[in-house]
């Protein structure tokens, strides 16, 4: 299935030179510390705690409304230290995910609420599946797909999820429409501007 | 998600026999056939550990019983141990009055909190490694029997030797005499291994001393009757078979366990035996050696919209033909008939057989799979659109190009609805049959391959028929 | 030892290609390398449906297509996941029950021979290799698996095949009336704190809260207690004895059920009910000693192996030693069946892996080589010879030709 359009007020997101649509409705903490590299779609709701430490998120990333993006901490016997967190190319978060990981890769799925723990490392080419809860300082492999709470391996990915990922984030840049105003029959829908994908 | 998750609604027919998904297929380049999963040999590529993502070598990975050495898993979740350090004080080996602190390591479940020093373990003075492996209490016993069965095995394999040379009626030794039944009794060929063929010469094989039965076996505890049970402290069922040999049953016994580790494949065309995927040695790698995807070869196909289908109402689906190759394509839709298709399967596999295209080696002798049936019955009549169509070569410096500028084809509108750079969207008009309450087409993909085969003698385009099944969705009744 | 074995245990003669060992079960499976003291992994028999994409378990199918799919599956978990070695050319000991149906039995040849073109089969029949475990060539052999109970005399080294037999007695009995006692008796605490008959909640009760329930709660009465509680059946005047106490349970999150300890104690003694034949684990027993060759009987009354998942209950080998006593000197079979004593074995494993090791250690020895079933010679013929087939057991020229 292609993807549908889906369109997106000109007043209510900020378009960057790069191409970055964030939305106005998200909360950036500490912008100065985080990196958009181009192409990324930022959706309402989400927050990016750049204050905590630098936050750095690829080209073509999708962040879904409501997701949470924060450095994660480690404990010392002297106080708390933040690391910074980078997130690789081509990365798709879903809705209300919550992500303390310490790096994750490029061409990675991450579903609907979800919570990757404290210094996770994700891989490139993984996905962690909607309602899946990482514990802290798990490391996922290439092309595995986790599930469930403890999270555990259920699955592999197809030796294409590079390419699919890529198509995939490309198409969700390229279907998100900038209007300067929304059509009458999308108005009346509760999801404006959300991607109607799935 | 759009595409990862809805791939299997269009799947195409494998040579064996089995309908796929598009990113589950293979293409072999030097048959010019579809391979999946099921038609391809598997082989273990590499060894890794999930977790340290460091590579290990098969034959450490046999002598560690394919556990990594340093990781751990937690015998109650599953989950990876994390080490934990603390400092402890401990009287200082020159002055015993003084103490200095040291640090000492434990490991610890960040998941269910579990912990080395739940169960008693004493914690390690390094960080990795040291942890004392557990024993099985019957190894010595074990041994024995080994290696007295191995001495009684060599014996039969002697005496066997003997025979054939004094070319007497050996003993039918194939799997069934091993049941022992009364006419093969009657024989005289008692089963050879039976340890009793050489009761005589117990010299060989005296180390081993048979167990001895008891009259009297454990029972139940005394307390079972009257004290409560505390469920937390009883494993579970998964938590036992988790460590096979030792099974706790209490989960003051349960014990770190080394992580297992995983495997890259790569796969081998059964037929060719050329390899269709092989990844990279790296276990962090994402990339492959050799990846004949047939996502990469073969063009693929999309539904645009999910539909409203009425049983006998015309309904147009829109397809998206997308060109994967650097090479431009010449495709065309042709109908499907299910009991034709077989029948050209088959056939296409005669002639490669006779022809050989691109066979190597015809010495290879291949060991046939099961042929494989799929119900191919289709649940609605489709109307394709007539005539050939060009799709683009796939350009990926076009994402960077501002203007479109793709070549112009002289399409025919009532094949082509749009065209966007290697993508091209036909119109196929689809009507439910009466009794049908979801929609299945299919159709057969028509498309010119350039081959990329350095070996390729004859002319390097060779036209393949692939047929595709559209789940196109469910029937709404009117 | 676990970690760091030596070349020892895996033996000189396969060191390359180690023969991998397969204990196919309905309820669990366990696989390994031969020479090895312990399977690898003991891991649930089920697959998911390629279909649905749901686990199933692995022999419920509708026909032998559908099982040759699951198999092909599963086979590939087995080796990809868990043993990490190529299938291909390399040696199978496959670790089969004699009752074993020949559809699986055929199937599963086809699997491994032309999905995974293994160098060769050996089928070995499990009651026989769980005695190599033991070091001693005669013995009662007892399986007590999660479909039924089989058992077979083994005397010499040989199957007494003539006395076989076998029950619908295995955890899924256990399970089965475990879910009814459960349904009928036990009483499930809501979040509000209100208690509901269980029954009211639920229509049945989902497999895995069943097998974990009778894991960790459940045990085998003795048979003192236990004939205490039928007569009270019968006579309400006789005082049954106190009950064990009863267990909160949670359930699904959200409920907390109590397991009254008379469940408990209960849900296995369906084992020990006499059926409509009257026939009961003891009494298999005994049937078993009475069709073998008198002259054999006190042997195997002496040593008496109890093998099987099931027999890992608590209590369970002692109950069926005690209830084969009190059958041996009940009326029935007290004159026919004259035997002063029944001893039974320890094997050397956890009850549940005791063929499969007993497969290990024949896999470990040249026997391996000499009988196995060579994948050529299944190209050839696409059968596997099987005891129950005649071209196999008395044709003289086909031993010939195989030998």
């Amino acid at each position: 299935m292609e993807l549908e359009d889906s369109y997106y007020p000109k007043a209510q997101y900020i378009e960057t030179a790069t191409g970055n649509r964030v939305s106005r409705a998200s909360v950036l903490c500490g912008s100065q510390n985080i990196v958009l590299s181009g192409k990324v779609i930022v959706l309402n709701g989400v927050i990016i705690r750049g204050d905590l430490a630098n936050v750095r998120v690829g080209r073509h990333c999708v962040i879904s409304s409501r997701a949470v993006i924060r450095p994660p901490f480690k404990k010392f016997s002297k106080g708390v230290a933040f690391f910074p967190l980078h997130i690789g190319d081509h990365v798709y978060i879903g809705e209300g995910s919550i992500i303390n990981a310490a790096a994750v890769g490029s061409y990675v799925y991450i579903g609907k609420n979800c919570v990757i723990g404290r210094r996770c490392v994700l891989k490139d080419c993984c996905m962690i599946a909607d309602n899946t809860v990482l514990p802290p300082e798990t490391v996922v492999p290439p092309f595995a797909i986790y599930t469930g709470s403890p999270a555990r391996q259920t699955g592999d990915l197809p030796e294409a999820t590079q390419d699919l990922m890529t198509d995939y984030t490309r198409s969700c840049y390229h279907h998100f429409i900038r209007v300067k105003d929304l059509p009458p029959q999308a108005r009346e829908g509760a999801n404006v501007a959300r991607l109607v994908d799935v | 998600m759009a595409h990862l998750f809805q791939g299997d609604r269009i799947r195409l027919l494998c040579s064996c026999g089995l309908l796929k998904p598009i990113t589950a297929i293979y293409f072999c380049r030097h048959c010019l056939k579809l391979r999946c999963g099921n038609c391809v040999s598997h082989e273990v590529d590499t060894l890794f550990c999930p977790n340290c993502l460091e590579n290990m070598p098969s034959t450490e990975a046999r002598l560690k019983k394919n556990r990594c050495a340093n990781c751990f898993d937690c015998p109650s979740c599953g989950h990876t141990l994390s080490t934990r350090a603390t400092s402890i004080q401990t009287p200082s080996p020159e002055d015993p009055s003084k103490t200095v602190a040291r640090k000492v390591y434990y490991l610890a479940c960040t998941s269910c909190r579990w912990t080395t020093r739940d169960v008693g373990l004493k914690d390690q003075t390094v960080a990795t490694g040291g942890w004392v492996e557990q024993d099985n209490e019957h190894y010595k016993h074990l041994q024995s029997l080994l290696e007295h069965y191995r001495s009684v095995a060599q014996q039969e394999k002697l005496e066997r030797e003997k025979k054939r040379f004094s070319h007497r009626k050996s003993s039918y030794l194939s799997l069934s005499d091993k049941y022992s039944l009364p006419s093969i009794l009657g024989r005289k060929s008692l089963t050879p291994l039976s340890p009793f063929a050489h009761k005589g010469d117990v010299s060989q094989t005296s180390e081993m001393t048979p167990l001895e039965a008891t009259a009297e076996v454990e029972g139940l505890p005394e307390d079972i009757f009257t004290e409560e049970v505390v469920l937390s402290s009883v494993t579970t069922m998964e938590q036992r078979l988790s460590s096979p040999e030792w099974q706790p049953e209490k989960t003051a016994d349960l014990y770190p366990l080394h992580k297992h580790i995983l495997v890259k494949r790569s796969l081998r065309c059964r037929h060719c035996e050329h390899n269709l995927s092989k990844p990279e040695y790296n276990p962090s790698s994402i990339k492959f050696k050799i990846q004949l995807g047939a996502f990469y070869h073969v063009p693929e196909v999309r539904m645009v919209r999910q539909v409203e289908l009425k049983t006998g109402v015309e309904t147009g689906v829109q397809l998206s033909l997308c060109n994967p190759t650097p090479h431009d394509m010449t495709v065309a839709l042709l109908p499907f008939v299910p009991e034709a298709s077989e029948v050209s399967l088959q056939k296409a596999g005669e002639e490669s057989v006779e022809g050989s295209s691109l066979n190597t080696s015809s010495l290879v002798r291949v060991v046939e799979i099961p042929p494989e049936r799929t119900d191919l019955k289709l649940t609605a009549d489709v109307a394709l659109p007539q005539g050939q169509l060009i799709l683009a070569a796939r350009d990926d410096t076009a994402e960077y190009d501002d203007q479109d500028s793709s070549p112009n084809y002289k399409d025919d509108p009532q094949v082509v609805a749009w065209r966007r750079a290697n993508k091209v969207g036909v119109n196929l008009l689809v009507t439910p049959k009466p009794d049908a309450t979801y929609v299945r087409v299919g159709f057969v993909l028509r498309y010119d391959y350039t081959n990329t085969v350095a070996t390729a003698t004859e002319s390097r385009t060779v036209t393949l028929n692939i047929p595709v099944m559209v789940d196109v969705g469910p029937v709404t009744q009117s | 030892m676990p970690l760091f074995e030596g070349l020892g245990g895996i033996g000189l003669i396969n060191e390359k290609n180690t023969t991998v060992v397969l204990d196919i079960g309905t309820a669990y499976t366990k696989a390994g390398f031969a020479g090895e003291y312990g399977p690898r992994i003991i891991t649930r028999s089920e697959v998911k449906c390629r279909e649905t994409g749901k686990n199933i378990p692995l022999f419920q199918y509708k026909n032998e297509n559908e099982l040759r799919h699951h198999l092909v599956d599963f086979i590939h978990k087995l080796y990809f996941r868990c043993l990490l070695v190529n299938p291909k050319d390399r040696r199978v000991v496959v670790v089969e029950n004699l009752l074993c149906p020949t559809v699986v039995r055929n199937t599963l040849a086809k699997v491994l021979f032309r999905h995974y073109e293994v160098l060769s089969v050996l089928f070995v029949p499990s009651h026989l290799v769980a005695l190599m475990t033991l070091g001693i060539t005669t013995g009662l052999v007892l399986d007590l698996g999660h479909k039924e109970a089989t058992l077979m005399p083994i005397y010499e080294g040989v199957v007494v095949f003539h006395a076989w037999q076998a029950l619908p007695f295995g955890g899924s009995l256990i399970e089965k009336s475990l879910s009814e006692l459960l349904l009928d008796r036990a009483v499930a605490t809501t979040e509000d704190g209100t208690e509901h008959r269980l029954s009211s909640i639920m229509q049945d009760i989902p497999n895995r809260y069943l097998e974990d329930i009778k894991v960790r709660t459940c045990f085998v009465s003795t048979l003192e207690r236990s004939s205490c509680l039928q007569n009270n059946k019968y006579d309400r005047s006789i005082e049954p004895p106190p009950p064990p106490p009863s267990v909160h349970y949670p359930l699904e999150g959200h409920h907390i059920l109590t397991i009254p300890g008379t469940v408990r104690e209960l849900a296995a003694e369906s084992l020990f009910e006499r059926d409509q034949d009257a026939l009961t684990l003891a009494t298999l027993v005994l049937n078993a000693l009475l069709k073998c060759p008198i002259d054999t009987r006190h042997k195997l009354a002496e040593n008496l192996v109890i093998i099987g998942g099931t027999a890992s209950m608590k209590g369970m080998k002692h109950r069926i030693l005690a209830e084969v006593r009190a059958a041996a000197a009940s009326e029935q079979y007290c004159q026919i069946l004259p035997i002063p004593s029944f001893m039974l074995h320890h094997p050397p494993a956890k009850d549940n892996y005791v063929s499969w090791l007993g497969g290990a250690i024949l896999g470990a020895t040249e026997a391996v080589m000499l009988r196995s079933y060579h994948r050529d010679q299944y190209l050839a013929s696409d059968v596997v010879p099987d005891w129950c087939n005649l071209s196999f057991n008395t044709c003289e020229d086909r031993d010939e030709k195989f030998a």
